[in-house]
Parts: structure tokens; C-alpha cells; sequence
């Protein structure tokens, strides 16, 4: 016979299961009426980023686009271009002083003003610029990127435009052509209006499963800083970079710029190469080496930031490239920023290696001491080279080690872990 | 409802979610769907070498290549970089993973006499099992590139050869190039 007391704890556990399903599937559903409009309209701004000329929050931003949202519909859409006088307004930066002190400016038109080291920075300035130079309110920012285009291309379908069939293999090179071709704002506009039109009645009429398959693309995209959402939309979007380490661990997150060479990124390889020396009171000495291998025919020009935990001191900086210059080294709240720019010749490869000590980048706890570090992928970046290594302090054992090791590949944010004693 | 049954639904609705889930990760690694173009019966069809004409345009497919052959990057270049400033943009010749560039060589004429329509966007290449690709990009002489890229009108003299790339998986092979801006579509065999 069943204990009566068992049998009503099992009970409250099915129940708890359930409301956790329900809440699960519940909350996100009523996140998404809300970000659709169906609690009142939403209107948000649309930033199109080119990631194949990268810019600190993800890519140059090709286009932006103001769109109002009315119970899952798209009441009104209008788009601004690169050339248009609104994205060609002048606007004061607030930062980063690595880029602002480099380079001696203070300003930068709209459209090239993304240079913040990440999104979440970046977009309640460009709420206000955007209103202060439109006059259009808007309730957040979404940014999506070339590889966020053409994964939703990849549900969506093709597109038969004026100009032919666009279709996830082409579009990229479509919207180049067009934002860089005079008189092509008309075809510009066909394309993302009907992109956008296309994705907002794929949202609306798909079944549970494609609503479902479309939901796990955008998270992934969002995860690996594709699409970038501010502000966080509860369960759906919670992150738009710039998300603090925890306190005491090692960091690393690259911020370039592209320069003067245009669109190269899509024939650029990163490699960091992570080498760490740990000693027993808690600090380290580091050995970081940011390598760019160009496949383009062409030179590639980048300003490249790495910005490291407070505290870390430059020792030492070599460059292997055709030409350099740096560093400088500045600081922010919660890092330290090493800047340099390096022109990287064509089909070859460049790197700057920046030799720093670290205080303290060692926690003591449980069974030993932990050694942490996260690596933080920029937005818009498809995919990068992680070479980690950890040395220990004379005669630590190592317990367990993560992501140490060479040549690993990775799409989104890193972390290595070490443990010992 | 007891305890069993509690127990139950809720391993049911969560069966229910995890099933949801799981195929909607199958769509999501589901490569892009094919895109067929049905060529017409009214099309003009010729072979590698040989012109056709609309009465509009005469095209000419001379060759189609591979980005990755010396001769075929070395031209691709030389356009580029021969534009200097007027260049639209760079285009690299290194192709996404599990791609390859086809580049086809197409000598294009004005026969109409009078200004005409062009874009490159009406080129497609059919593979060998019937999908479609569509042009990516295009690059020419500076000549043709005012008229064929920037401002996508030929003048009424205008005849030059217009290389035009394709980006597609690196198995296919291609059998036709399909010019859908005449009337009727010109179909060139690449063979």
C-alpha cells in the first residue's frame, strides 16, 4: 500500500512540474505579445550591420529601419540609408577613449557611430541621437548583421526582386552592391522591406514547429551577437553584449574596427592565442597574441582593441606586420584597454602580441585554487581560433582543465577553466 | 487527480515540449532549401561559344570557370583593381566553407541600338541536378562597369565581355547559364 505522505509529495512535485512547463512556455508567449505589439504598438529601430566591415558593436550600419508594431503587425515601416541626410548627421561620441584618443575625434556621422565596445553601450546613445536627428521616439534597438540575414533567409525562402532572385547564397553581396552602387535606394528598399515584411508574416502564420525552429535561430543568432536586442525582452533576448565577468577571473574581449580597406571581413581569420604564467600568490603574467590571416587580394586595415581585466599592466608589445602602430593603452570602468592598429598585407597575416602582468587572476575555494578565463567574442564576428594555455605555479597539480588547448574554434563566448592545488 | 496522473501529464507535456524542440533544431540544421528555375520552351538555347539575341542583347557565354583558377582570379583582379577608387566594391575569391566561385565569362552586346536595361542580377546558373543559382556578383573593364554595374544601362555601341560569379556548393557542376532579363530567356550551355 502506498505511504500517504510519499504519495503527496510526489504529487506537489508533478504539480511543480507542470507549473514550471506552463511558466516556461507561458512567459515567453507573453513576452513575445508584447514585443509584438499586441499591449500597445512598439516601435523600434532596425540597424542593419554589415559584419564583413566590422565596427565595435558588430558591423558598419548599412540601413536603418523604423518599425511599428500593432497586434504581431507591421503598421508603418520606413527606412533611412547610409546616404540619406539623417544617417549623415554629425554626432558627438562619448567614447571610447582608446578609439577617441587614437584617432583625435570627437564626433562621427550617425551612420558610422557605432564604436562602443559593445551594443548594450551603444544603443541608448543611439536611441537619442536618433531621436535628437529624426525626432522618432523608440522603444528599443535591434540590430541584425549579413549572417543573421541570411540564416532567416535560409527559413524565409528567396525573394524575386526587380533585380533578379535574392536568396541567402547572394544577399550579401546584393546589399554591398546596392549600398555602394549611386541610385540603388530604390532596390535597397525593395530588399529589406520585403525581408522584413516576409520575416514579420513568417512570425505571424508559421506553424507551432517553424515558429519554434524560428525562435532556436534567433536565440542562437543573439547568443552568438547576430542579432542584438536593447532592451532585454524577458525570456526571449536577455543579452546585448557587454556583459561583466565575475570579479577576480581573467578576461579577454577583442573589439576591432575595420579602416580604410572597406569590406574585408569575410576573408579574415582571428586567432587569439591565450598563453597564461600563474604564480602562487594569485597573480600572472600574460602572453597575448591577436593574429588576422587576410584571404583577401587586397591589404586589411584594423584598429584592434583587447580589453583586459583593471589592473593588468603592459610590459611588452611586438607586432608581426606590414605596418603598425601602438599601443596605447587606456583605461575604463571594469578593464584596461590595449589598442594598436596594424595593416596586414594582402593574402598574409599580421598579429601584435601584448606581454602584461595581472595582479590577482586567481580565486581560492573548495578543493583548490580556480583559474577563470572568459573570452568574450565580439559581435558580428562569425567564428575566431582559441590557442589557450595555463601555466601552474611550481609544484601545483593540476585537478581539471577546460577549453585548454589549441586550435579550438568557436562562434560565441569562451571559457577556460582550471583547476588545482 | 492523483499522484500517478500528475506525474504523468507532466512527463507528457514535457515530452510534448521536448519533441517540439528537437525538430525544430532537425529544421534548423536543414541546409537551404533548392531554388529551381524553370527555363521556358519560348528560350533561346545555344551552345558554349556560339551568340544568341533577343533582338535586345546578344550574349556569348565564352567559358565558365573556377575563382580559383590562376587565370580566372588574375582577370577578377585586374578589374578591381584597374577601377582603383571607382571600384563598387572588393570582392574576395575566397568562397564560405563547403563553396566554391564559378565564374562565368560572357561577352555581351547592344543590339538594339538605343540605350538598354542590364543587370547582372538576371544571370543564373543551373547545376547538373536542375538547381538554380543566382549571381552574386560582376566585374568588367572600366568602361563597362560605368555603364553595366553603376548605372545599368548599355549605350548603344556597348559590347564587352562581363564576368560574372556565382557562389555554390563545392559539388556542383555547372550546365547552364540562363539569362532571364531577355525576351525570351537565352540559355547558354556551358558544356
Amino acid at each position: 500500500m502506498a505511504d500517504p505522505d510519499r504519495s503527496r509529495v510526489v504529487r506537489y512535485i508533478a504539480i511543480a512540474a507542470i507549473v514550471l512547463v506552463v511558466a516556461a512556455l507561458v512567459f515567453p508567449i507573453e513576452d513575445g505579445l508584447s514585443v509584438s505589439g499586441f499591449f500597445g504598438d512598439k516601435t523600434y529601430l532596425l540597424i542593419l550591420q554589415d559584419n564583413d566591415e566590422i565596427r565595435g558593436t558588430g558591423g558598419l550600419m548599412s540601413a536603418m529601419g523604423l518599425v511599428t508594431l500593432h497586434n504581431g503587425n507591421i503598421a508603418s515601416l520606413q527606412y533611412y540609408y547610409r546616404d540619406s541626410p539623417e544617417l549623415q548627421a554629425l554626432v558627438k561620441l562619448d567614447g571610447p577613449d582608446s578609439l577617441t584618443q587614437f584617432f583625435g575625434v570627437d564626433s562621427a556621422k550617425l551612420y558610422d557611430s557605432n564604436v562602443q565596445y559593445d551594443f548594450a553601450s551603444f544603443a541608448p546613445k543611439m536611441q537619442s541621437d536618433f531621436y535628437n536627428v529624426t525626432g522618432h521616439k523608440v522603444d528599443g534597438v535591434i540590430a541584425v548583421d549579413f549572417t543573421a540575414v541570411e540564416a532567416v533567409m535560409n527559413i524565409t525562402g528567396p525573394i524575386t526582386a526587380s533585380d533578379g532572385v535574392i536568396t541567402s547564397r547572394n544577399v550579401a553581396d546584393r546589399l554591398h552592391y546596392y549600398s555602394e552602387t549611386r541610385g540603388s535606394e530604390a532596390e535597397m528598399s525593395e530588399l529589406l522591406s520585403t525581408l522584413t515584411f516576409d520575416f514579420a508574416r513568417l512570425i505571424r502564420d508559421s506553424s507551432v514547429q517553424q515558429k519554434l525552429a524560428l525562435y532556436t535561430t534567433l536565440q542562437t543568432l543573439e547568443n552568438e551577437g547576430h542579432v542584438l536586442i536593447y532592451p532585454a525582452q524577458g525570456f526571449w533576448f536577455r543579452s546585448a553584449g557587454g556583459e561583466s565577468v565575475p570579479t577576480g577571473a581573467d578576461s579577454i574581449s577583442v573589439v576591432d574596427t575595420t579602416l580604410g580597406t572597406g569590406k574585408a571581413d569575410f576573408g579574415i581569420n582571428r586567432t587569439i592565442d591565450y598563453h597564461v604564467q600563474l604564480f602562487s600568490d594569485g597573480s600572472a603574467i600574460t602572453t597575448l597574441t591577436l593574429t588576422y590571416a587576410n584571404g583577401c587580394w587586397w591589404e586589411y586595415d584594423v584598429f584592434s582593441t583587447a580589453l583586459v581585466p583593471p589592473g593588468a599592466e603592459l610590459v611588452a608589445v611586438q607586432n608581426a606586420t606590414q605596418e603598425f602602430k601602438g599601443p596605447l593603452v587606456t583605461n575604463g570602468d571594469g578593464f584596461t584597454a590595449l589598442s594598436s592598429r596594424l595593416l596586414v598585407s594582402a593574402n598574409g597575416t599580421g598579429s601584435v602580441t601584448y606581454t602584461y602582468v595581472q595582479p590577482s587572476v586567481v580565486s581560492a575555494s573548495g578543493i583548490g585554487y580556480h583559474y577563470d578565463l572568459y573570452v568574450q567574442k565580439q559581435a558580428g564576428i562569425n567564428s575566431y581560433i582559441l590557442n589557450a594555455s595555463v601555466q601552474l605555479p611550481p609544484g601545483a597539480t593540476l585537478i581539471h582543465a577546460e577549453n585548454v588547448g589549441s586550435d579550438q574554434v568557436f562562434t560565441g563566448d569562451a571559457h577556460v577553466s582550471v583547476v588545482y592545488t | 487527480m492523483n499522484a500517478k496522473q500528475g506525474a504523468a501529464l507532466g512527463l507528457v507535456v514535457l515530452l510534448v515540449v521536448v519533441v517540439l524542440a528537437a525538430s525544430a533544431d532537425s529544421l534548423l540544421s536543414a541546409p537551404p532549401a533548392n531554388v529551381a528555375y524553370t527555363v521556358p520552351a519560348s528560350a533561346v538555347r545555344v551552345s558554349s561559344g556560339e551568340t544568341a539575341s533577343d533582338g535586345t542583347i546578344a550574349l556569348r557565354l565564352n567559358n565558365v570557370s573556377d575563382a580559383s583558377n590562376a587565370a580566372t582570379s588574375s582577370v577578377w583582379i585586374e578589374y578591381n583593381l584597374a577601377l582603383g577608387p571607382n571600384a563598387i566594391y572588393n570582392f574576395s575569391l575566397t568562397p564560405p566553407p563547403a563553396s566554391r566561385y564559378l565564374v562565368a565569362n560572357v561577352t555581351v552586346t547592344n543590339v538594339r541600338h538605343t540605350e538598354i536595361p542590364f543587370t547582372y542580377g538576371d544571370f543564373v546558373l543551373i547545376g547538373r541536378d536542375g538547381t538554380a543559382y543566382y549571381a552574386n556578383y560582376a566585374v568588367c573593364n572600366a568602361g563597362c562597369s560605368a555603364q553595366a554595374l553603376e548605372n545599368r544601362t548599355l549605350n548603344e555601341t556597348f559590347t564587352s565581355n562581363v564576368y560574372v560569379l556565382f557562389s555554390v556548393p563545392s559539388a556542383t557542376e555547372p550546365v547552364e547559364i540562363v539569362y532571364t532579363g531577355a525576351t525570351p530567356p537565352i540559355v547558354m550551355s556551358s558544356a
